[in-house]
């Protein structure tokens, strides 16, 4: 039979009715998928407003997870409680072993609404830092908040390359907002909400802010930070890293790893280490970033779709064994081989000019359905350096919980609505005051604001929320 | 010139006045004689405003998502009514008089800057008597316009650098302190207006260009008998030939004066300098545009419209009083 | 002609200045020319500041090698020659009609018509209208639905009011009806007026691309600006696999945008100065009038 499929993402592209996995599949599961959006398509918000209010959704749709929340009790979907319980064995195992997952789906009735695309590893942000600039100053790495001041000290003061001016740059980032977000959270402070032995908190109202603002805006003044963090943009690591002048930064393992092969024999002795995060002033050492577990996008059964037990079959497939092997490796004899019971990537996928990801992603696996990573997947091509990285970081369990996707009634939705742009406006736009100099740090005026903006309602909403979400864990 | 007394033109006034008020079948016999006579613009002007009232008009029962909470699946008509809690939210906002500030005092800007500047240069272009170098300049005034804003606001922050941009360079060379222009909020309105002044004052120039290539050229060769010099004529031909064209233009700016666009800002802008930067839609945008509301975008959209309107309608009250010229 | 000498001095001044804008206004143009044909290295890094750096095509070579690029060029040439040309149609009548401050209804009109700039009905019930009125993935609705804007046609009303009414009389008097006035004495009179609207319809023509990528499903009615636009998203890939900066590469977002923009921009750079020679000052109003 023949199911329409919604289908694309700027990250993946748009359903191929010729991708060789989906093919396959629709031999073992005497399912084919037709993509509806053309291949043209370069804007999918836009994209998929005009397909909802047309009313006639295609029998799969592929929709953000704030989508599938709101258009699936209007009726736009079907809930898939019942579907999978009845049809899909291996869904119906899988979200009873990861509740998380399930909960992300769901909404606050614990109607589940979409199969999310559902990532695997911990590991998402780490530091690097000039291991080579370390050697030629005699430095160790910086093991605490004083060690890293003084080694960044070092870095833009005595010359680590070696061209007598003075134009090193210590920390920088190609994130002109949040990347200052690891920097700060070693002196406890965080940009947005955490939960603490079942208490959130909100990380701005908390006086470590205040504290790890003044710090931040000495270090700014100091010259440790990149002036120009905040215009410099996506292109930073780039334009640093190849002109040798910046020293430290925090970002993706896999990809902050790759310059070490780029800048090989360009920069001589150029070595861009990953090293474990500095203690933090309590001497605690941790990183605040980590992988989310359920992306927030995956795919429906529309409630015009003529046979949700068919199309729920053909989900639960991408759960087998098998299912999930195409999704993440693609095909056997093409992109893998079967070596030792593993997958292991052709030369096809290891030594093509392009990006392996890329390769893999011609053949539909990888690509934006509901479906279960495998970090293997990754883990094959992710330099030698940047596991090592990783390896110590998962080692040490230094990754912090995550703040959990959480639910929200349509009432508290609304109100996180009205309040959510004034407070941001106004942390953003203080925060880098504060940092540029232009302003004084002053906490205690500052979450005197932000209480007048409503900000500790925000709080008590995502409080409440954030107990429902513990029964849920706890009931499953 | 468009004063001249025309008889054709002065007919229906004139049979206005003539007619005792009240007289209701007199009035009709003269719609229909009018009609009659002029049979030949209203074939010409019935497509015209068919398209207007299906292309423009029809959709427009859609702005009534600005009073509802707009759903996408449920549709216009099946969404539910929320009066104006959209336009309140807006408005209620604690930063919503300093966006409203901003916006206005960009647009003035814009209107007390670029727009004489577009003026000016179709003057000098055409006073230009060498024909090649005038085509070379105009041309070249255009190309910016087709470069898009990434770009352009791309080389704008790289002038702007702190540390190796042109700009610091020279201020450095001249013995001043190097500013982190982009971070400044005293700056910002310069810095956009400068760019904006850049990219389009060419292009929007060619409006100027063909209203002076439609004065009549015996004008200036009056003046010149006149013993007129360069400045005066231009004083007294050229500005007085374009000025229906500036007075429409001006009109129409001054009803664009909240619909600053977003796009440009985002790429200029930063927290710090939100002070004097963050407009209207600057902060619709931030509000979660983009996750689709597209009821509180409408009920901004109509806001900004009703105001645009008050703005027009009393523009062209004066307009009409002290030039003679007007939208309508 | 003897020329004063302060004309001179006028003159020389004059041109100087604008010598001074043209060499400003050429600058983000040539940047991005020497870019698109630069390594993406260079360019990233802020080396490519004027001339190009490490000499490649291969941006080009992406672009025009696309497949489709052809077909799209084909489309965007259709929709902006037949889409002027109806815009032209719609809009001559309507600014013409509009002009006659004889005309009944004339102000209720030019109310109804200028309201649309400030009013919008928004992209959902846009696309409604058109899908009721079953222009979806046509080429007809792409020319049909933009065919009128406000903007254009006070101007070109405004064009239309600057001339005397003289010059009607005289038609009339020789017999003939509005439809000759306009054809015969308007629009000869006008063209300054006609080429700017209608160059700023085929600009817009040419540039537009959200609609056609909304509203047209079919690969071959593609125009060329949406399938720009999915090249340079498609090279802008940022995310977390994406490779750190290849320092070899010779392609990337960057370049890709800037060729688009070099492919797109030529032609209407290549038209401009025959529309220029519409802008010619001194058209002989006097010698139709007399």
């Amino acid at each position: 039979m023949k199911l329409k499929v919604h289908l694309g993402t700027k990250e993946s592209g748009v359903f191929n009715n010729d991708w060789p996995i989906f093919v396959k599949a629709a031999e073992l599961t005497n399912v084919t998928l037709e993509g509806t959006l053309p291949n043209t398509v370069s804007d999918f918000t836009e994209t998929f407003s005009v397909v909802m209010a047309s009313g006639q959704l295609p029998d799969i749709m592929q929709a953000l997870s704030s989508d599938f929340l709101k258009y699936g009790p209007e009726g736009a979907f079907l809930p898939l409680n019942d579907l999978i319980d009845g049809h899909a064995p291996n869904l119906k195992k899988f979200f009873e072993d990861n509740p998380d997952v399930r909960s992300a789906a769901s909404d606050i009735d614990g109607k589940i609404w979409f199969i999310p695309f559902i990532q695997d590893g911990e590991a998402e942000k780490g530091w690097f830092i000039r291991k080579d600039w370390l050697e030629k100053l005699g430095l160790e790495e910086p093991k605490s908040v004083d060690e890293l001041h003084s080694v960044l000290t070092a870095f833009v003061n005595d010359d680590p390359n070696g061209n007598n001016k003075k134009d090193e740059i210590g920390f920088f980032h190609r994130n002109t907002s949040l990347g200052i977000e690891g920097l700060m959270a070693l002196w406890n402070a965080y940009p947005g909400y955490r939960a603490f032995d079942g208490k959130v908190i909100y990380g701005p109202l908390e006086n470590e802010y205040g504290v790890a603002m003044e710090n931040l805006a000495q270090w700014y003044k100091e010259g440790l930070i990149d002036k120009e963090i905040f215009t410099r943009g996506g292109k930073a690591r780039d334009i640093l890293l190849a002109d040798n002048v910046g020293g430290l930064t925090h970002d993706f393992f896999a990809s902050t790893g790759n310059y070490n092969e780029q800048l090989e024999g360009k920069i001589e002795g150029f070595q861009f280490n990953p090293m474990l995060p500095p203690a933090d002033v309590n001497g605690k050492v941790k990183e605040p970033s980590k992988r989310d577990r359920a992306r927030n996008f995956g795919w429906g059964i529309s409630h015009s779709n003529s046979d949700p037990i068919a199309t729920i079959k053909y989900f639960d497939f991408w759960f087998t064994e098998e299912g999930r092997r195409m999704a993440n490796f693609g095909i056997e004899g093409d992109t893998y081989t079967m070596v030792d019971g593993k997958p292991i990537f052709t030369d096809k996928v290891m030594k093509s000019d392009k990006a392996p990801v890329d390769v893999i992603r011609e053949t539909g696996a990888q690509s934006s359905f509901g479906f279960q990573q495998d970090y293997f997947y990754e883990e094959q091509w992710t330099l030698p350096l940047a596991k090592e990285g990783i390896d110590a970081y998962k080692e040490k369990q230094v990754f912090m919980d995550k703040f959990p996707v959480l639910k929200f009634t349509t009432e508290e939705q609304r109100e996180i609505q009205k309040i959510s742009p004034k407070i941001d406006t106004y942390i953003a736009e203080t925060t880098q005051q504060w940092i540029l100099g232009a302003k004084p740090v002053d906490h205690a005026a500052f979450v005197k604001e932000l209480e007048k903006l409503d900000a500790r309602r925000m709080v008590e909403i995502n409080q409440a929320a954030y107990d429902r979400y513990v029964e849920e864990m706890k009931e499953k | 010139m468009r004063n001249s007394a025309a008889p054709l033109k002065s007919s229906t006034p004139l049979n206005k006045r003539m007619r005792p008020k009240g007289d209701v079948r007199a009035y009709f016999q003269e719609l229909k004689r009018d009609i009659v006579r002029d049979r030949i613009l209203y074939y010409l002007i019935i497509p015209f405003l068919i398209w207007f009232l299906v292309f423009k008009y029809l959709p427009m029962w859609g702005i009534q998502i600005a009073f509802k909470d707009f759903s996408l699946f449920r549709g216009i008509g099946g969404s539910e009514w929320v009066g104006t809690e959209h336009i309140r939210e807006f408005i209620g906002s604690e930063y919503f008089l300093r966006v409203f500030k901003n916006t206005v005092i960009i647009s003035l800007y814009g209107l007390l800057i670029c727009f004489p500047a577009q003026i000016i240069l179709a003057i000098m272009i055409s006073e230009v008597t060498r024909e090649r170098f005038k085509k070379v300049v105009q041309t070249l005034t255009y190309l910016p316009h087709f470069i898009s804003a990434v770009v352009i606001a791309g080389i704008v922050t790289t002038f702007l650098a702190p540390d190796n941009g042109l700009i610091n360079l020279i201020l450095e060379k001249l013995g001043m302190e190097k500013i982190y222009f982009l971070t400044d909020p005293s700056y910002f309105r310069g810095i956009y207006t400068t760019m904006n002044l850049w990219k389009e004052t060419g292009f929007a120039s060619i409006i100027f260009i063909a209203a002076i290539a439609g004065i009549d050229t015996q004008l200036y060769e009056a003046a010149k008998m006149d013993g007129a010099n360069k400045f005066k004529q231009i004083m007294h031909v050229t500005l007085p030939g374009i000025l229906p064209t500036i007075v429409v233009m001006f009109i129409m700016k001054i009803g664009s004066l909240l619909s600053v666009g977003y796009e440009t800002i985002i790429l200029l802008y930063q927290p710090a300098t939100y002070e004097t930067a963050d407009v209207i839609s600057t902060y619709v945008y931030r509000s979660g545009l983009i996750d689709g509301r597209y009821d509180f975008a409408t009920a901004v959209g109509l806001f900004n419209s009703i105001v645009a309107l008050v703005l027009v309608v009393s523009a062209n009250k004066l307009s009409k009083k002290v030039t003679d010229a007007g939208l309508w | 002609m003897i020329e004063s000498r302060g004309e001179k001095i006028f003159k020389i001044i004059n041109n100087f200045l604008l010598a001074l804008i043209a060499a400003a206004a050429l600058y983000p143009f040539l940047y991005v020319l020497s870019a698109s044909v630069s390594k993406p290295y260079n360019v990233i890094t802020g080396k490519v500041l004027l001339f190009p750096k490490g000499f490649t095509f291969d941006a080009y070579r992406e672009v025009l090698g696309n497949p489709d690029i052809w077909i799209a060029y084909g489309n965007t040439i259709f929709y902006t020659v037949v889409g002027t040309a109806v815009s032209m149609l719609f809009t001559i009548c309507g600014a013409y009609a509009l002009s006659k401050k004889r005309l009944r209804g004339r102000k209720f009109f030019t109310i109804l018509v200028t309201l649309t700039l400030w009013f919008d009905a928004g992209m959902i019930p846009f696309y409604l209208t058109l899908r009721d009125l079953g222009l979806i993935n046509t080429r007809t609705g792409i020319v049909i639905a933009f065919a009128c804007n406000a903007f254009k046609v006070i101007l070109l009303r405004t064009s239309f009011e600057g001339l005397p009414d003289e010059l009607e009389e005289s038609v009339k008097v020789d017999g003939g009806n509005d439809l000759h006035v306009l054809l015969r004495v308007y629009l000869p009179l006008i063209k300054p007026g006609l080429a700017t609207v209608g160059l700023f319809y085929a600009i817009e023509r040419w540039n537009g691309y959200f609609w056609s990528m909304i509203l047209l499903t079919d690969t071959d009615k593609i125009p060329l600006q949406v399938l720009l636009k999915k090249m340079i998203v498609e090279n802008d890939l940022q995310s977390e696999f994406t490779a750190a900066l290849d320092f070899t590469s010779t392609i990337s977002a960057e370049t890709v945008t800037f060729a688009t923009i070099i492919v797109s921009v030529i032609p209407i750079v290549l038209v401009y100065p025959y529309i220029q020679k519409f802008f010619i000052k001194g058209m002989l109003v006097g010698a139709v009038k007399g």
